[in-house]
């Protein structure tokens, strides 16, 4: 503990150069934890929107729907049958807590006026609001859809200057090819979020069923909620194994990240995550390996003298490494409270992802991460300090006192 | 205590070789006071070097202490300097960021002595005062004092000293003289040192003259 001991008090005595130093590795360090902390809680409220309020964590449907589900077609829809089967083995799934069917179809909204086109969901309200807790919160009037009811996306609603209690009419044609229409009262208006679902309406699927003269228990969607979005690979992976035993139709599982392009969002994130952090390392690695190599260079002639004393090799070693670890430590110190005064003074930022207006962001640091960035600089400041170190200890005593 | 048995040293720089130790037979007693005088260059700092295991001949042997030092790996010899030898500089070398307390409790520390009474020790060289401060808080006689007990604290046998009275001024230079005889008589540590100055001379029991890497002189008192 003598080399710490001569470690921190060269880093006193010199001042200047330990605080520039620390000061280099602390901007690291902030920039490091304020990116973690705003682009982390940026993914986490986008992929908990867009599953909890659009497309649940996991979807089963008739094999080659999801390809073509900009068409919205319903030759692929999954008769009362499979859909019971598949309710069957979701109930006896404990990490699903609920589900939710749909009956997915694209129409034409009217207000007698003009007439637009519009995606719809025909869904149980029940099931969905469970399946899908934060969905409640985008619609604005009524959310226990009841028969003869439509909630409309907000971008009809400008559009056709349409408000909740207004009458529309809905006109859709049915897999033969027949056309039907039925008339309908708004009650609610959903807002918009991005990627695909997102400016879709809902209906009751009565109205659904009645509307595309579909069969009793006829949907193309099912929506699935995990106890826990962790368990959502794990989750796929078991109902994917299972579908496979049935025969007939052939169907297909997704989980939420194979329906959303904000994965790839996601993950961009991760990336610029990681180009961040590779920064902090270079950053620090350049600035510990050069005040070490100074450092060792100033004190050629000390060392020489701790040699001659018989000090062992390996006390020189850690009497520098010491004063890179140190020195790490103090930027670490610095760089947080800094992060954390930074964020307290920011606080909450609004933004806009898209067409979705005033998003609100909390930016979070967890332990994980401070511990993380730590663990990180002290490990980097040891890989920089190693190298001038062992050069030291192995200076030739003559040469060393000679300097 | 040190016997040195037809050493040479030579230095390369580039293609020229240069010898600056020329064949040099000696044996210093345990309990001798010897200093080494001579011109610059003549080779003093080398031999002092060689003793203390700091740098190997190019030829022949030296015995410190009955141990062939060139038989010794870098670690043993790290070991046995600790143990046996004390080096004092011409520029005192003190550990800056020490205390004077933590500089002689340092050399304590790597022979893995703790009870030595360092306050006794600082006493009798009479730098007792001074036991908390830097070294440079301290002026050059009392830093070679310092470095003086650094050197006798962990009770080497031998103490090897390059010019320690160099950066002095002649009283502080005769006052370390005086406490390295002390010492000398106190713990019989045999002491070899190198000095330009002849009036240094009077107290030691032993010279040798150096000259173009060569003994020119041996007196015995
Ligand atoms: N590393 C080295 N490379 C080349 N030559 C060297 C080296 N070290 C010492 N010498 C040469 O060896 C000779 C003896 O040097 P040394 O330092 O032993 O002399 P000295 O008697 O101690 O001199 P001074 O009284 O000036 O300290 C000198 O000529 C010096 O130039
Ligand atoms: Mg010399």
């Amino acid at each position: 503990m003598k080399s710490f001991k001569i470690a921190y008090r060269n880093l006193l005595r010199m001042k200047r150069r330990t605080f520039l130093t620390a000061s280099l590795i602390a901007v690291g360090v902030v920039f490091v934890l304020l990116f973690v902390s705003f682009s982390g809680s940026f993914k986490n409220y986008m992929i908990s929107q867009i599953t909890d309020s659009m497309l649940g964590h996991i979807q089963i449907h008739k094999k080659g729907y999801v390809s073509s589900l900009d068409s919205l077609p319903l030759d692929k829809n999954l008769k009362a049958k499979i859909v019971k089967k598949i309710t069957e083995k979701l109930q006896s799934m404990p990490e699903v807590v609920s589900f939710s069917k749909r009956l997915k179809f694209g129409a034409m909204i009217s207000n007698f006026t003009t007439s637009t086109n519009v995606r719809l969901n025909g869904i149980y309200p029940k099931q969905e609001m469970k399946t899908l807790p934060l969905l409640k919160n985008r619609i604005k009037g009524r959310v226990d859809l009841k028969p003869g009811e439509i909630i409309i996306p907000e971008l009809i609603a400008k559009g056709m200057k349409l408000k909740i209690g207004d009458t529309v009419v809905l006109v859709a044609t049915n897999a033969k090819g027949s056309m039907n229409a039925k008339t309908l009262k708004i009650a609610g208006i959903v807002g918009i979020l991005s990627g695909p679902g997102g400016k879709d309406g809902y209906i009751h699927i009565q109205d659904a069923r009645e509307l595309l003269r579909a069969d009793k228990g006829e949907i193309n969607e099912i929506i699935i909620r995990t106890k826990n979005i962790s368990q959502v690979d794990a989750t796929t992976l078991k109902l994917k194994k299972w579908i496979k035993t049935i025969a007939k139709p052939k169907l297909e599982v997704h989980s939420w990240k194979k329906l959303t392009p904000f994965i790839n969002i996601a993950k961009m994130i991760d990336l610029m995550s990681i180009s961040i952090q590779i920064v902090l390392i270079s950053l620090v690695l350049i600035s510990i390996l050069n005040v070490m190599i100074m450092s060792v260079y100033e004190r050629i002639k000390e060392i020489g003298t701790l040699k001659a004393i018989g000090t062992p090799k390996s006390f020189i070693v850690s009497m520098f490494v010491n004063e890179g670890i140190l020195l790490a430590i103090l930027g670490a110190i610095i760089g947080t409270a800094l992060t954390f005064v930074l964020i307290l003074l920011v606080g909450d930022v609004r933004f806009s992802f898209g067409r979705q207006d005033n998003l609100l962001l909390t930016p979070q640091i967890t332990v994980y991460d401070v511990m993380f960035v730590w663990i990180l600089v002290i490990c980097i400041s040891i890989v920089a300090s190693i190298y001038p170190s062992i050069k030291a200890a192995n200076l030739k005593p003559v040469e060393a006192l000679r300097s | 205590m040190v016997i040195l048995k037809n050493v040479y040293k030579s230095y390369k720089t580039g293609e020229v070789v240069t010898e600056v130790i020329k064949g040099l037979n000696l044996e210093i007693k345990q309990g001798e006071f010897v200093a080494i005088i001579g011109p610059s260059g003549s080779g003093k700092s080398t031999i002092l070097n060689m003793i203390g295991g700091l740098d190997t001949p190019s030829k022949g042997d030296i015995f410190v202490d009955n141990q062939d030092i060139a038989k010794l790996s870098d670690a043993e010899l790290s070991k046995f300097r600790a143990k046996k030898l004390g080096f004092i500089f011409q520029d005192f070398n003190l550990i800056p960021v020490f205390t004077v307390r933590e500089n002689i409790k340092f050399v304590l520390d790597v022979i893995k002595h703790s009870n030595e009474d360092i306050e006794h020790l600082l006493q009798e060289i009479g730098i007792l005062e001074h036991i908390d401060k830097f070294p440079d808080q301290l002026s050059g006689g009392q830093k070679q004092r310092v470095a003086v007990a650094r050197a006798l604290v962990g009770k080497p046998k031998l103490i090897l000293a390059d010019e320690p009275t160099a950066n002095l001024d002649s009283k502080s230079a005769q006052k370390v003289i005086e406490i390295m005889k002390k010492m000398q008589k106190e713990f019989n540590t045999t002491f070899i040192f190198s000095t330009h100055d002849t009036r240094l001379t009077s107290e030691v029991s032993r010279i040798l003259e150096l000259e173009d890497g060569k003994i020119v002189r041996d007196i015995k008192k």
